[in-house]
């Protein structure tokens, strides 16, 4: 038996380069079927997604209303350069990854969560009820849900200072939306609310996978529920889950600007500015409304580029820790 | 087993692809037939309508011109642009007058992407009704506007109506590219702004003078202290509007609101940051006052619309203050009189700070350039039969065809004045009888004197309980406490400019300080504030700003007169 | 499963349906509450205090929506660009993701980049039109079904399935000498139920409430879908509102009756949250187990 350094050496050594053009093209025409399978549409995002975005260029120069993209005054790296200088970047990238952690850490395994829940529910009729109830809120326009949340947590009549101050956990209603430290917490629970049901349809599509002879076949071997759940369930979806997580990482700047421009009153509450400030909302407040789309260009190309990075690092984690990734 | 039903799912499957592609051509096909050739600037299209042609020539008017199409676009995603020309009394009328036809567009969605989109796509319509902003300059300065110098020098009821000097300061780079809507003229200042009490409220405590700062102070403590309840909720001593807190106090103080909303109050002739002047300082504090007496109610910088409207419609409020309190109170009060019959919301003169003249009180502002402006693009085929019939919609004639429809409808005569003699009230019509005759659709330029004189006119004819409670609010105190602010015409700095951008950064500054300053804990605490924000706001480059207004200002005056 | 039920799994059981159930209360009340709204006077909406019951019943604010002439047209563009939308992006979302899942595809990872790299970074609004434009795609109803027949995103997901499933189900089949064309549609698809709700769902939902691309690209009346219209709508009973804020008399500009913007609102809501509920429960029995059930034969 070679020993294993040798074998790794072995494989190692062989990289892809060594096959000249000629053979990666064989190859490659062998599988001409599996290839007219994927090249039509790899060719088809190439056009729709890759020549618009020479528009990416617009960070580099100062666009006008009128201008031809692309054309513009060149100002190099003017734009990110005010980016850096912002004087409240730091509490903006705070915000921003502080609740894309909170919203990783709460928002994303409750919905599986559910959906293994729900899995274990015998009766169909009131596994589907309570599915098709828990989706409706996805169809509930951030607008209305703001509206909700702020009746709710007001202090002139909302229900939750009513009943805290009726057992007497508090003396003077709270201005929830007017305090800062509250505001994450807000922003989390409305997602949660939001979201978990219709988030757990990927992972019950998954779950409805699982081959049930694996679970009759446990059963048979006396596994007690957990058991069943944490050896079957779980490893059955783990793809699922760890793809999703690697998006979910890569998109982690991406915090849900809707719902936070219409919590905080279309940035008008300037009370809970301090939290609730984030990327997205500085580009809008600075880069829309002020019609300044050079810098929200180049704001946008710094998004991307992070969100890229970081994309690539969760995928490398992935690999390394649970052998699956995106690529 | 597996195949049959393999089997019976494929050709379920293949059979399902069949039908939705064939309904997807035809769909796609008679849909591509039935769409006419016209996107956003259509051109004038003789050949179908014929029908139109042969009523011209059979009416009395001569209208020898071929019928002509044009697109109007309103740069508002929540302008509605329904209405179809020819289905109403009005637009027939304009059309056997000027063989024309109107085409309503508007955005859906967000306006400013919208326009990105049109101007770089060179997809224009024929007029387009906008801000006089930034975007409006750009379209100028891009050359997509035409002049109209020469069409109003035409002997055009538009140079007789608007002032010379209204016109004036309306020109851009020495040429008129738009038509102002609803302008105005300084002997008919406009506004909405002002107090209104709670008339039950007001007389179970006394009906005490609130003719100064000091009154309305008392009053509210007053108010606080009786612990007033209304369905066991309890009563607000004041509510502010959602923005006009600020704006209104400054009026009772002695400057304008508009100096709130733009930061600046002109000292010694230059515009300066307003934080510099004793008087909003005094403004300030004195809201502190009142936040830390409770008196304003807690969640003031939070709230939204929906909860003020809630505690307006129930009576939970003893004084209102807005820059908009006509338009709210106008539904509101019916509401609340639904519930209770006896009680109301009475505007009242507002109060004034010591030493500052009452009837010099400001809490409205209007400048004689009125609201927006009506453009015409170099799409347009022919801009002079355009002119021709937004000429004739801003006219008296136009107006009153506008506000109160065709004769034979609302009024059969028209007084001394010109205004319409109403047999009955515009309210008594239902919104689709106004749609049939063709009221508030076509009037896309307004003529705010003819409009307001005319409702006013009719007004007082009737006897007094009769009388309309917004009018009479207006006529009586808000329009005379409103102030032209004609010399800040054009001194909002381009965006992209460094004082377009010191501007905003100052104005996000602005919205974060003045919570701050208003809820502080005490008046040393407050005065802190506003010399913090005084600085940061230097800090920000704010003096460009000052400078850039500054000139703007001056060159105004002067061609003011003033 | 019956046969190993213990106390404790009764109790556990119980615990779940609470939880469960007290998850469907949470989310079931706003969406009565928006209901109940839609369902009362604006007038008296406006009052507050409205729970799940309306107080002063109406059912004005749907006139609204039902009186607008444009309404049926409308319905039958978003009914085929639904249909038409969805089919065509599963099946191409299918094939391409079936094509990816395979390992040995030369260039796969080549081809994820080049997707990835798609979800990040966009040319911005513009440029995208320009390119829609020279297309022939504006004011053609096509525009919404070709350029969203890819969303990498889907495909992801549908991948990530399509490697879950084991080599075995296309082994017979290939030792038989079929295609990899045949392998999908015949014997990959069937057993890809759960994966093909899903992404139908997604997909439908999508094409159902699209409204943005018919604001940008379509200027014909005859082709906008229904939540256009409920978007304007609802921005035109905002109206009152708008006007308000500028300072101007919305009497003068023809708004004869202030409708209450959150009533209509919730109006349009409901309207378009319905037909996806009423045909959810058709999709629903593809999540079911047992879908693999066969197809792996010893």
């Amino acid at each position: 038996m070679e020993s294993p350094s040798v074998v790794k050496m072995k494989t190692y050594t062989k990289p892809n380069l060594r096959k000249s053009v000629k053979q990666h093209l064989k190859e490659w025409r062998k599988q001409w079927d599996l290839q007219l399978m994927v090249v039509p549409w790899v060719l088809f995002i190439l056009i729709f997604s890759y020549i618009p975005m020479y528009g990416l260029i617009m960070a580099f120069q100062e666009y006008q209303l009128g201008d031809v993209i692309g054309f513009s005054r060149w100002v190099g790296w003017m734009h990110f350069e005010m980016f850096f200088q912002t004087p409240e970047l730091d509490l903006i990238i705070r915000n921003t990854f502080a609740i894309s952690f909170l919203k990783l850490v709460f928002c994303f395994p409750v919905p599986i969560v559910l959906a293994i829940l729900l899995n274990e529910v015998r009766s169909a009729l009131y596994r589907r009820s309570v599915q098709t109830i828990t989706y409706l809120p996805h169809f509930i326009s951030w607008v209305v849900v703001a509206g909700l949340t702020f009746d709710l947590l007001s202090v002139d009549g909302g229900i939750v200072n009513h009943v805290l101050m009726t057992l007497g956990l508090v003396k003077e209603s709270i201005l929830f939306m007017g305090e800062p430290k509250y505001f994450w917490g807000i922003v989390i629970a409305t997602d949660l609310w939001k979201e978990v049901g219709w988030s757990a349809i990927i992972y019950i599509a998954a779950i409805a996978a699982i081959d049930p002879e694996l679970y009759q076949a446990a059963a048979i071997d006396g596994a007690g529920r957990f058991k069943r759940i944490w050896h079957i369930t779980l490893p059955g979806i783990k793809p699922t889950v760890v793809i999703l997580l690697i998006l979910a990482v890569g998109g982690i700047l991406d915090v849900g600007f809707e719902q936070i421009l219409l919590l905080t009153n279309s940035l008008r509450n300037t009370m809970v500015y301090e939290t609730s400030e984030i990327l997205d909302t500085y580009v809008y407040r600075v880069g829309i409304t002020q019609m300044r789309f050079s810098f929200a260009t180049a704001a946008g190309v710094f998004k991307s580029v992070l969100s890229v990075t970081l994309l690539v690092i969760a995928n490398r984690v992935a690999r390394k820790i649970s052998k699956e990734s995106l690529f | 087993m597996l195949n049959s039903h393999v089997k019976s799912k494929k050709s379920l499957f293949v059979t399902m692809l069949a039908i939705i592609m064939l309904l997807a051509l035809t769909v796609a096909c008679s849909k591509k037939e039935a769409a006419p050739a016209s996107s956003v600037s259509p051109a004038s299209s003789p050949a179908s309508t014929p029908s139109q042609t042969q009523a011209a020539a059979e009416s009395a008017t001569p209208a020898p011109l071929e019928p002509y199409e044009f697109t109007a676009y309103f740069n508002y995603d929540w302008y509605d642009a329904s209405a179809k020309w020819g289905d109403d009394k009005v637009s027939q009328f304009y059309n056997e007058k000027f063989n024309i036809k109107m085409k309503k567009a508007k955005p859906e969605g967000d306006p400013i992407q919208k326009l990105n989109v049109m101007i770089a796509s060179d997809d224009l319509p024929d007029v387009i009704q906008m801000e006089r902003d930034a975007n409006y300059l750009k379209l100028i300065q891009l050359g997509k506007l035409i002049p109209l110098d020469e069409f109003i020098n035409n002997n055009s009821s538009y140079k007789r109506i608007i002032d010379d000097k209204t016109i004036e300061l309306s020109k851009v780079n020495g040429k008129v590219y738009g038509m102002l809507n609803y302008a105005t003229t300084t002997d008919h200042p406009t506004g909405n702004g002002g107090w209104a009490i709670n008339k039950n409220i007001y007389e179970q405590l006394g009906s005490p003078k609130l003719q100064t700062t000091d009154d309305l102070l008392h009053y509210l403590k007053l108010v606080k202290d009786s612990n007033l309840k209304v369905d066991g909720k309890t009563v607000v001593p004041i509510q502010f509007a959602e923005s006009g807190m600020i704006d209104l106090m400054m009026g009772s103080f002695g400057l304008n609101p508009l100096n709130a909303v733009e930061g600046v109050v002109p000292i010694q002739n230059e515009l300066k940051l307003y934080f510099n002047e004793p008087r909003a300082i005094d403004a300030l504090l004195y809201l502190n006052k009142l936040w830390n007496n409770g008196l304003i109610n807690k969640d003031y910088f939070v709230e939204k619309s929906e909860q003020i409207q809630e505690k307006l419609t129930t009576g939970r409020v003893a004084v209102y203050a807005g820059n908009n309190i006509t338009s709210d109170l106008k539904d509101y009060r019916n509401t609340l009189k639904d519930h209770d019959p006896t009680n109301d919301y009475i505007v009242i003169e507002p109060p004034a700070a010591p030493g500052v003249d009452q009837s010099k009180v400001y809490n409205s502002t209007y400048s004689t350039l009125g609201w927006n402006v009506v453009g015409i693009s170099n799409k347009a085929k022919n801009p002079e039969r355009i002119f021709q019939l937004l000429d004739s919609i801003v006219s008296e004639d136009g107006s009153r065809l506008n506000v109160y429809g065709p004769e034979g409808g609302l009024y059969d005569e028209l007084d001394s004045e010109g205004y319409p003699i109403l047999k009955s009230n515009l309210s008594s019509l239902s919104s689709e009888e106004r749609k049939a005759l063709g009221i508030g659709v076509w009037g896309i330029l307004g003529n705010t004197k003819y409009a307001d004189f005319s409702k006013a006119a009719n007004d007082n004819r009737k006897p007094v309980e009769e009388r309309d409670w917004a009018t009479q609010a207006q006529i009586n105190i808000i329009w005379k406490h409103s102030m032209n602010t004609d010399a800040y015409i054009g001194t909002t700095p381009e965006p992209q400019s460094p004082e377009g951008i010191a501007a905003a950064s100052f104005s996000d500054l602005n919205l974060k300080a003045l919570p701050k300053i208003v809820m502080a804990k005490d008046e040393s605490q407050s005065r802190a504030a506003i010399a913090e924000a005084l600085d940061n706001a230097y800090k920000l480059g704010f003096e460009k700003v000052e400078k850039f207004k500054t000139e703007i200002y001056q060159q105004n005056m002067k061609l003011l007169g003033q | 499963m019956d046969l190993w039920r213990t106390k404790s799994d009764v109790i556990v059981d119980a615990a779940i349906y609470l939880v469960l159930a007290l998850l469907a209360v949470v989310t079931l009340y706003p969406f009565l509450n928006a209901l109940a709204i839609s369902l009362n006077d604006a007038k008296d909406t406006g009052r507050g205090g409205i729970g799940i019951i309306p107080r002063v019943f109406t059912i004005e604010n749907y006139k609204v929506i039902i009186n607008n002439d444009s309404l049926f047209r409308a319905y039958m563009i978003t009914i085929s660009r639904t249909l038409v939308g969805t089919v065509s992006s599963v099946i191409a979302t299918a094939m391409f993701a079936y094509g990816l899942s395979k390992s040995y595809l030369k260039g796969r990872s080549f081809y994820m980049i080049v997707c990835l790299i798609t979800m990040y970074f966009s040319g911005g609004l513009i440029p995208t039109y320009l390119l829609i434009k020279s297309l022939h795609l504006i004011n053609n109803f096509l525009v919404y079904v070709i350029p969203s027949m890819i969303s990498v995103w889907n495909t992801v997901i549908m991948m990530t399935y399509f490697k879950g499933l084991p080599d075995a189900i296309e082994e017979s089949a290939k030792v038989d000498g079929a295609g990899i064309f045949r392998i999908f549609f015949n014997i990959v698809l069937p057993v890809s139920a759960p994966i093909i709700a899903t992404i139908s769902l997604f997909n439908g939902v999508y094409q159902w409430n699209a409204w943005f691309d018919a604001a940008i690209y379509i200027t014909n009346e005859n082709l906008k879908p229904v939540q256009s219209l409920l978007v304007s709508i609802i921005d035109t009973s905002k109206f009152a509102e708008a006007m308000a804020k500028a300072g101007l008399d919305a009497e003068r500009m023809g708004a004869a009756n202030a409708i209450n913007a959150r009533s209509v609102t919730m109006a349009t809501m409901i309207t378009a949250v319905l037909p996806i509920i009423m045909v959810y429960p058709f999709l629903q029995k593809y999540f079911v187990k047992g879908v693999m059930i066969g197809s792996v034969k010893g």
